[in-house]
């Protein structure tokens, strides 16, 4: 499998992952994990991967950053608006998570057609 | 497809060969498992009660140092090619991260931090109301934190983000890897040397700012914001620089005169970006830093010392991110930060460019206490000097080598000027060696690291002596406050039995800040502490005096709702004990006035935790 197909692996991946575990009833060490992961990389990894960063250590670097400033905006908004629903805010990161694997598999396919055709 | 036919005794050969090539690897990988499964026995046989004033160094068993041993020196023999395993490497930075950062989750079950509890308390009320009341506290001024960890409380089905806090520490402190490594590497290309500057940040980072908290975030973002900026926005993609280099050059050649015809290089040129790229970082830039502004009062500030200095000169090309960021913290300030800044703006600008203050505040401040614990305070000291010194060092070492690395040493340097304008709470000094260390590291890097040209056992000898002279250090000075920020299961019972008889609007009070409470019902109690709202004249009161102060105060503070509450726990006397208390008496001479006076009742006593109130008889005749 080729490397470039990663990012959107682990974004799908976490978010189903973290979905279960919300699903599934009652705290427990691996729903808290899945979710921290989540809420960790997923959102900062949407967007990191459509940069095209050849320095994967910087696109690491970003990621936690990044999703943590997301995490925070989307919390913040819907705050700041009166509409405060952590479980809104977690659909909205999910939906932003998976629009990016989406996007991320779309720019690596017309990558890959244009390669192919040049 | 078929390939080409390889004779069964060379194949072997080959695979015995590859065997060979990565047993000693294989064996390292092990050893560091092994150090971290010794580590993790050794710490759950700690007893909290073995925990001294000189901190949790004075409870290891002997098993707890070998595994450290082991697995230090096990990160320098890992580092004696100059070209190592990034894969071994990373095991071993991992393997320390959680060893020396994640100590106290094996030792109590109980969260570690009374800040932990407030900033879990923050939570539970944007949990509940899911809105912020600026006017409650600092904490709802800057709240961006808090829908972080309420969105993650709620989604891992957590009753509060207490639940978040075990792993805190190390969750950050891995977050933080990544951007230390791109810092590492845009200061040199020299692998080895990265490594080193890397698990120097590790080994020396004892100011524990890591805990569930705004300021742990915060400096993921940094990190994540310097990287950028160092790899995509540095100098060598500006076009007008040449001019200045030049006359670096001749400057820095004058330094290094003994080394005639040496040139000055800097490590290699960072990634090259198209116009799209460049826009969508600087976007990037812009959300982290705006997230930074809305969650915590310092780190946009280190942001923009950073980043202007970078600006100003002209080690970045990103011009306008030191101007986005002074807009975003003006902005915040003026609508969103504005309920807080009314009443303390006055004080903090009292407060700016008082250097007697911060000193004062930050240093001879800390200097009292228990004689352990003036000793850990002193080897905090030490240590910050230390890495300085070796900065410094380090920094002549390159110089004399051509290495010249500008934007590291202002990157270095920029906490340092918001150092003297806020002591901070008397944090200061602490942010600013934090904010330093990423880039003072690589430079003590080259202070410790021997010249690739050694021999690779002699690399690791001075590796592993340095690492091992680091790790006794952070063992003292990180974990130095053991006995103060843990709390034990008794006096955690003791305040979740005033939360159960303390009816809502009650006055709760506590002689000294170290409680684990607030955790919950953030706003629905008046929290007091009394060691700062009683005063006596000058030298020691009697028993008697205490308790006719505290009751008067306990009066005062009743409340229509429901009375006022005293609870004196463990934690409190001995922080007291250890970092020092009023000069009229501690938290231990509080409970000893109030216990043998008339004029209280003990509503609760579990050895760590006790709970009075005033007698109803007595409370008409001091009110």
């Amino acid at each position: 499998m080729k490397l470039r197909y990663a990012p959107e692996l682990i974004l799908v991946s976490s978010t189903l992952a973290m979905l279960e575990g919300v699903i599934a009833t009652g705290a427990s060490p691996v729903r808290l994990a899945a979710v921290v992961w989540f809420l960790t990389v997923c959102p900062g990894l949407a967007v990191v991967g459509l940069l095209g960063l050849h320095d994967r250590w910087l696109a690491l670097a970003i990621v936690p950053g990044l999703s943590f400033a997301l995490d925070v905006f989307v919390g913040g908004i819907l705050s700041y608006s009166g509409l405060w629903s952590p479980a809104a805010a977690i659909l909205i990161l999910v939906t932003f998570s998976i629009a990016g694997a989406v996007a991320q598999d779309a720019a690596g396919r017309r990558a890959a057609t244009s390669g192919s055709v040049g | 497809m078929q390939g080409p036919a390889v004779p069964a005794g060379t194949a072997a050969s080959a695979i015995l060969a590859g065997l060979r090539r990565g047993a000693p690897g294989t064996a390292q990988a092990l050893v560091v498992v092994a150090a971290m499964a010794l580590w993790v026995t050794s710490l759950r046989s700690v007893e909290l009660q073995d925990i001294t004033d000189l901190g949790l160094v004075a409870a290891l068993p002997a098993g707890a140092f070998v595994a450290l041993a082991l697995a230090t020196g096990g990160f320098a023999l890992a580092l004696r090619r100059p070209d190592p395993s990034t894969p071994l490497v990373l095991l071993h930075l991992v393997a320390l991260v959680v060893m020396l950062h994640g100590a106290t989750p094996f030792i109590d079950s109980e969260p570690a931090f009374n800040v932990v509890w407030r900033h879990a308390g923050v939570t539970d009320f944007v949990l509940t109301t899911g809105r912020v009341d600026p006017n409650i506290d600092a904490y709802f001024n800057w709240p961006g934190f808090f829908f972080l960890t309420g969105l993650a409380t709620r989604a891992a089905g957590l009753d509060s983000a207490l639940g978040l806090s075990a792993w805190a520490p190390v969750l950050f402190q891995l977050s933080y890897l990544p951007g230390l490594v791109v810092i590492s590497r845009t200061f040199t290309s020299d692998r080895r040397l990265a490594w080193v500057a890397v698990g120097l940040f590790y080994l020396t980072n004892w100011v524990g700012q890591d805990y569930l908290s705004p300021q742990a975030m915060a400096y993921t973002i940094y990190l994540g914001v310097v990287a950028i900026v160092l790899t995509c926005f540095t100098r060598t993609t500006a076009p007008d620089l040449a001019g200045l280099r030049a006359r670096g050059r001749r400057v820095l050649a004058r330094v290094h005169a003994r080394t005639p015809g040496m040139v000055l290089v800097e490590p290699r040129a960072g990634e090259t970006i198209s116009p799209g790229q460049r826009s969508a970082l600087i976007l990037v830039c812009v959300v982290m830093i705006a997230a930074t502004v809305g969650s915590h009062q310092l780190t946009p500030w280190m942001m923009l010392a950073g980043l202007g200095l970078l600006v100003g000169l002209r080690r970045c090309t990103a011009r306008g991110l030191p101007v986005i960021t002074l807009v975003l913290l003006v902005a915040w300030m003026t609508y969103l930060a504005a309920a807080y800044l009314d009443g303390h703006l006055k004080p903090l600008l009292g407060q700016a460019l008082d250097v007697q203050q911060t000193v004062s505040a930050n240093v001879s401040g800390r200097l009292q206490g228990s004689a352990n614990h003036l000793l850990v305070v002193r080897l905090r000291m030490v240590m910050t000097a230390l890495v300085w010194g070796l900065a410094v060092v380090g920094a002549v070492r390159g110089l004399r080598r051509g290495w010249a690395n500008p934007s590291h040493a202002i990157l270095a340097l920029a906490p340092v000027a918001l150092g003297v304008l806020q002591p901070y709470g008397g944090e200061m000094l602490m942010r600013v060696y934090m904010f330093s260390l990423p880039f003072a590291a690589c430079y003590a890097a080259v202070a410790i690291t021997p010249s690739p040209a050694r021999r690779g056992w002699w690399v690791t000898a001075v590796l592993t002596l340095s690492a091992f002279v680091l790790v006794g250090g952070f063992l003292f000075t990180r974990y130095g406050n053991e006995q103060t920020t843990l709390f034990t299961t008794r006096e955690v019972r003791a305040v979740d039995h005033l939360y159960s008889i303390a009816p809502p609007g009650a006055t709760l009070i506590a002689a000294s800040a170290n409680v684990p409470w607030k955790q919950r019902h953030y706003a629905d109690y008046h929290y007091q502490l009394l060691g700062r709202q009683l005063h006596f004249p000058p030298g020691r009161p009697t028993d008697r005096r205490i308790a006719d102060e505290v009751a008067a105060y306990m009066a005062g503070e009743r409340t229509k709702a429901g009375g006022a509450y005293l609870v004196i726990t463990r934690s409190q006397r001995v922080y007291d004990a250890i970092l020092g208390s009023q000069a009229w008496g501690s938290a231990t001479d509080i409970q000893r006035a109030v216990e043998r006076s008339p004029r209280f009742t003990k509503l609760y006593d579990d050895r760590d935790g006790t709970i009075f109130v005033l007698r109803r008889s007595h409370e008409s005749r001091t009110a």
